[in-house]
């Protein structure tokens, strides 16, 4: 089994990475045509026709891009000091019953996406104002969506190995040591050396002895 | 256990034992709200739910800004703006004693105008500013708290990713909340600048004077520093002047830093890969909450529990300022423990009601609820901007950090103390500009 999670591993790794990267390239794109839309107000160009409507369907497919890598990275806030309190192998067995929760939370959304799609193709849905059809944004939201079913899954198995194995870590930590409090995502990392700029002034000194 | 409220007080109990458990926060709060709606409903009514949450959250260009502003902070952080709007602050005062504490507080203002938040500021003030102050002989823990407590000013400054939240969750005007936050951030700068000076007054050798830069320097700095002054303009002027909407003034600052970082040499694609992953994860991290939020928040107006809330506060006749100093309190310890989106999304559905209950108007209430969950960011035991800055220099442990925080924080008590006392300083220019009426 642990064979196979580090196989999977990078290709699951490359595949988020990539989704992730389409998608939010894709929201470059969507500011740049914004600004562009939004200027030629004032400068007598001509405005993008239904940029308004195009803009909930591209939200929607940008957005979905970011569930994939999100969870393999274990990027949301998880409250961790119960299983540090409870030693390794008791943290391990929390965070397979945290990945257990979330795995069913993205199967009943990605199956109910999947309902919600097959309702917008049947019913013919389009945007109110260039009347584009918006089924199709919304199956490839919706498989996007799946994917991060798989995703989760691998974290599931990982959580599992992790418990026969405390030791070992196979999914990506991306949690910083605030008691598992990742804010924002952001992780401070490149500690900086203090001795490399210079000697703390002697009161400071004297304060760590 | 059959009534709403204790079913209410159910769900929120057992969403706590999901978050202790290592469920994300928002995974607990949907899973939570989707067993307390299957208990009214039919289970097929409640799983739909997860659909039409998550449809509103990613399918509304609103809420589509956090991801927007969160990528101009990246790109904002790539191009450099961060170091020369230091440079700019340390030239204009860093040679006073305390200067480059100051510079720093400006500093952090400055980038939180282009970033938005609280984290990402101190995390990157930190590398900047951190070194600068140990090379001139600032003492460590000085040092440090002055940069976790700047920190808190990136949530506060707009544009806030916080304050689009609140707006979006809340139906207030993202603008008038932006307009709301200015008065109430310059105070806040100002009562910090005064910390700085009252602390090394008494105190000297925590940090000496800098030499002055000769005026041509500081021109020189300031010339340089047109790019920050440019973005900052375009989207706070371009947002406050009805000249774009907010997303369009998003757009306009996410493309200008993205040009900023293209054009100073620092974008490779490597670089660019690294901004799109990291505001990818950020945008799940925060959606994540938000469709958690909203199952819950469902769940929550079901019960009918802000209501009965609303009638236990009538009949105890509590004054609104103690309902409010209430608040106060239980916010500061909520943003000391808790996530800040978390913190707010999960309390909105109980005390939005009761803010708008109270007369209190939900601009002002906004703002500062905001405050009170910054200054929750450097208050033990987790303060997570404490822990940010532990991470970028671990030779200083969290007790030197929290000593240094000490001045910062009564700074940050008697701003909040004015701005309960006064609401008008935040309502001033939204009324000003016609958001609000007073």
């Amino acid at each position: 089994m642990t064979r196979i999670l580090l196989d999977s591993r990078g290709f699951l790794d490359r595949m988020t990475r990539w989704v992730a990267i389409v998608g939010f390239c894709a929201l470059v794109a969507v500011s740049v045509l914004t600004m562009v839309d939004g200027t030629s107000r004032y400068i007598g160009l001509p405005r993008i026709t239904g940029f308004t409507d195009m803009g909930q369907v591209f939200f929607a497919v940008i957005i979905a891009c970011c569930f994939p890598i999100g969870l393999l990275r274990n990027q949301n806030v998880t409250i961790t000091f119960v299983g540090k309190a409870l030693g390794r192998r008791g943290n391990a067995v929390l965070n397979f019953f945290g990945a257990l929760i979330t795995f069913a939370f993205f199967v009943f959304v990605a199956y109910q996406f999947f309902v919600y799609t097959i309702d917008v193709t049947e019913t013919g849905r389009t945007t109110r104002t260039i009347l584009m059809p918006v089924a199709p944004w919304w199956w490839v939201t919706s498989a996007i969506i799946l994917t991060t079913v798989p995703v989760q899954l691998w974290v599931l198995l990982a959580r599992l190995a992790e418990i026969r194995d405390p030791d070992r870590t196979f999914v990506f930590e991306h949690i910083d040591e605030g008691a598992g409090h990742a804010e924002e995502g952001v992780v401070a990392s490149d500690p900086i050396d203090f001795s490399a700029v210079a000697e703390p002034p002697p009161a400071d000194r004297e304060q760590r002895q | 256990m059959s009534d709403p409220f204790s079913m209410a007080m159910l769900g929120l109990g057992g969403m706590f034992v999901l978050i202790a458990l290592h469920v994300p926060i928002g995974v607990a709060m949907g899973i939570a709200g989707f067993i307390g709606v299957a208990a009214f409903v039919p289970v097929n009514a409640a799983m739909s739910l997860f659909v039409i949450e998550s449809v509103s959250a990613i399918a509304n260009p609103g809420l589509g800004i956090v991801a927007v502003f969160l990528l101009m902070g990246s790109f904002a952080n790539v191009a450099g703006l961060s170091a020369d709007i230091f440079r700019l602050a340390y030239a204009v005062i860093g040679h006073w004693r305390g200067g480059l504490a100051m510079a720093t507080i400006g500093g952090c203002a400055g980038f939180g105008a282009v970033c938005g938040s609280s984290v990402a500021t101190t995390a990157t003030m930190g590398r900047i500013a951190l070194p600068e102050m140990v090379k001139r002989r600032y003492s460590p823990s000085f040092a440090s708290g002055s940069i976790a407590s700047g920190g808190t000013l990136g949530m506060l400054i707009p544009p806030s990713v916080l304050m689009v939240l609140y707006g979006v969750l809340t139906e207030q005007f993202v603008i008038a909340l932006f307009a709301a936050a200015l008065l109430p951030g310059l105070i806040a700068v100002v009562l910090y600048f005064v910390a700085i000076f009252i602390t090394v007054t008494l105190k000297p050798g925590l940090a000496p004077p800098g030499p002055k830069m000769a005026w041509s320097e500081r021109g020189r700095i300031f010339v340089q520093s047109w790019r920050v002054i440019l973005l900052a303009l375009a989207v706070s002027v371009g947002i406050y002047s009805g000249i774009f909407t907010v997303t369009e003034a998003a757009s306009v600052g996410a493309t200008l830093a993205f040009l900023f970082a293209l054009f100073s040499g620092n974008l490779s694609l490597k670089a660019f890969f690294k901004v799109l992953l990291e505001t990818a994860g950020n945008t799940c991290l925060i959606y994540t909450i938000l469709i958690g939020a909203n199952i819950f928040s469902y769940f929550i107006t079901l019960t009918q529990a802000p209501d009965e809330i609303i009638g236990w506060i009538r009949a105890a006749e509590l004054a609104p300022f103690v309902v409010i100093l209430i608040l106060i309190v239980v916010y500061l310890i909520l943003g000391s423990i808790f996530d800040t989106v978390a913190s707010m999304v999960i309390t909105l559905p109980f005390v939005f009601p009761l803010i708008i209950e109270m007369g209190y108007d939900p601009i002002w209430w906004g703002v500062m609820m905001i405050m009170v969950m910054e200054v929750g960011m450097i208050t033990p035991p987790i303060g997570i901007n404490v822990f940010v800055l532990h991470g970028v220099a671990r030779t200083l442990t969290l007790r030197q950090i929290y000593a240094g925080i000490t001045p910062f924080f009564i700074a940050d008590v008697t701003r909040l103390i004015i701005m309960a006392a006064f609401p008008l300083i935040a309502l001033a220019i939204p009324a000003w500009l016609g958001f609000v009426r007073l």
